[in-house]
């Protein structure tokens, strides 16, 4: 039964996104291609940069300086992902194992590790932005 | 004040306008191919048409959204620059159409046969496919939703989501991947500035709207749109902005402990509604979080060299996704398609029942009162209705606020997400975990 549902969810998402996305932007961009205007200039197809004339091609090394903050965020997304179970079957463990705080505290257990981990990075100074 | 009295009655005659183009033009096309092309297929070559009648009926939900969509965007486009003049004291586009009604229409009309300028030694590839990428997301996050919209109506549930929270979540993390395709691809360094900014914010927002989504699903022990939606039936209390129906279980002889975990629980609630729609509006680039297209400061942003049918792909994408994270947030705090007080939802729906039934009573196929009683369905227009004004009220409240609120400054912006609003996530969802197992 599972099996069936995650093919119909990936066909569902193939269909979702093959025929009204695509479609819709291809029929828009032949419309525009059959009835718009077109004419190619040197300066017309400058990059717009403020009215100045670019100095140089953007493809440029840039400092990201937000690594960090990326790092964190894989950390979180995960632990979301370890989460998200947990919460939904949060009834079911009551129920099973006849305990109302085991489930509740042991999340807080795993919360609270992530929690220490952002207090760290955020004495480290990962989160400020320079 | 009169004037505003006036504005507000303007403003109100157009929303009726185009909430009757949209949903009459969307129902009436999926009736057609749904329920009367099937019908007489069906009627004429008996068995043999049974594939071609099923195959219309698969791609009800398809068209339902091809159409839904661009309309949808235009009415919201049209109502934001209708609110933003009527809180700055202005009049607003009031010559297409009666009111300016069809202002976004033409505008759009205008834009589909403008002429594309591709910058000079701009990546071709990249930059034509990052407005598909941008709009896909938000195609296929309207699809479950209409499910949830329509109440599970057999025509628009293409297929069984169990999981349409965490779909929608997944969906709507991906948008910002065209953002950074045209950033880059477009050989501008404005462009470029805004495109990682755009990807710094979305990662930092995306923690917290996360948190605050699963708590929810915490309260309501499932991800299925639809029993999310039924679970908050009933009455305002019941709704999850007010603890999800802890209210409702006390009594005069609740003991003083249930009282109050039942009170904090509908505060903590109330909290996490903000804390969603504060993360809503940054992850859809809304004005305090617009710092992706910061016009006073990178001409345009991401989309500065976008001209034509680009743009208004990447224009039409972002209306839809403020739709989507608002109709989500009618879903999931504000009860779904359910009245906010007891008894009412089932009074109109019986009364429109019985309204048909008086009127035209049981009719055979191709008789006018099975045709008015096939088009018109008493649950789901209710369902319908009620999830609509909820989440244009949302779309409102938006406006309100780019109306209100300036810029944050990009380590601002930061500073908020990571050191406000992720430690108040947790706590609100230990809280609530905690506050749950006692009411």
């Amino acid at each position: 039964m599972y099996e069936l549902q995650i093919a119909e969810t990936v066909l569902f998402v193939l269909v979702g996104l093959a025929l009204p996305g695509v479609a819709m932007i291809g029929l828009a961009m032949v419309i525009e291609k059959f009835f718009g205007h077109h004419s190619q200039s040197l300066i017309k197809n400058q990059s717009y940069e403020c009215g100045m004339t670019p100095e140089h091609d953007a493809y440029l090394q840039f400092d990201i300086r937000y690594y960090l903050y990326a790092l964190l965020f894989i950390v979180f997304d995960i632990e979301v992902v370890f989460i998200l179970p947990w919460a939904l079957t949060l009834n079911w463990m009551r129920d099973t194992l006849k305990s109302l705080w085991l489930s509740p505290i042991e999340m807080t257990i795993f919360l609270g590790i992530m929690v220490v981990g952002l207090a760290y990075a955020w004495k480290k100074g990962a989160l400020e932005w320079e | 004040m009169n004037s505003a009295v006036f504005e507000i009655g303007k403003f109100a005659r157009l929303t009726l306008l185009w909430l009757c183009i949209i949903f009459g033009a969307v129902w009436g096309v999926s009736w057609s191919i749904g329920v009367l092309l099937p019908a007489v297929i069906l009627s004429q070559s008996g068995e043999s048409g049974r594939f071609w009648a099923q195959l219309l009926q698969a791609l009800v939900p398809v068209v339902a959204v091809a159409l839904f969509v661009p309309l949808n965007t235009c009415y919201m486009v049209l109502a934001e620059r209708r609110l933003l003049a009527l809180f700055t004291v202005r009049k607003g586009p009031n010559r297409v159409g009666p009111d300016g009604a069809f202002q976004t229409v033409a505008d759009a009309l205008k834009l589909l046969l403008k002429e594309e300028i591709t910058p000079r030694g701009a990546d071709l590839l990249m930059y034509t496919l990052a407005p598909v990428i941008f709009f896909a997301p938000s195609i296929i996050g309207v699809m479950p939703l209409l499910a949830a919209v329509s109440g599970n109506h057999p025509l628009f549930t293409p297929v069984n989501l169990p999981t349409g929270v965490f779909y929608i979540l997944a969906v709507s993390s991906i948008p910002v991947v065209g953002v950074v395709m045209g950033g880059w691809a477009s050989n501008n360094k404005y462009s470029l500035v805004g495109a990682l900014r755009s990807a710094a914010q979305a990662i930092s927002y995306e923690i917290p709207l996360l948190l605050s989504i699963i708590t929810v699903c915490l309260l309501a022990g499932t991800l299925d749109f639809v029993q999310i939606a039924d679970n908050q039936r009933g009455s305002l209390l019941n709704w999850n902005i007010l603890g999800g129906g802890a209210l409702t279980h006390l009594g005069i002889g609740s003991p003083w402990w249930s009282i109050a975990a039942a009170l904090l629980l509908a505060a903590c609630c109330i909290l996490l509604f903000a804390l969603y729609v504060i993360c809503a509006c940054a992850e859809v680039n809304r004005t305090p979080f617009d710092l992706p297209e910061a016009e006073s400061e990178l001409v345009s942003g991401f989309n500065t060299e976008y001209s034509g049918i680009k743009f208004a792909i990447f224009f039409l994408a972002e209306y839809t996704n403020l739709f989507i994270v608002s109709t989500f947030a009618a879903v999931m705090f504000l009860g779904g398609g359910h009245a906010p007080f007891p008894g009412l939802e089932d009074a109109c729906i019986s009364g429109l029942r019985g309204l048909l039934a008086a009127w035209f009573g049981a009719c055979t196929p191709f008789q006018l009162g099975w045709l008015v009683n096939s088009l018109v369905n008493p649950a789901t227009v209710s369902q319908v209705f009620w999830i609509i004004v909820k989440s244009y009220a949302l779309v409102w409240f938006a406006s309100l606020i780019r109306a209100t609120l300036p810029r944050l400054r990009i380590d601002q912006l930061m500073d908020y997400s990571w050191k406000r609003l992720v430690p108040l996530a947790l706590i609100l969802l230990i809280a609530v975990t905690f506050l749950k197992e006692l009411v």
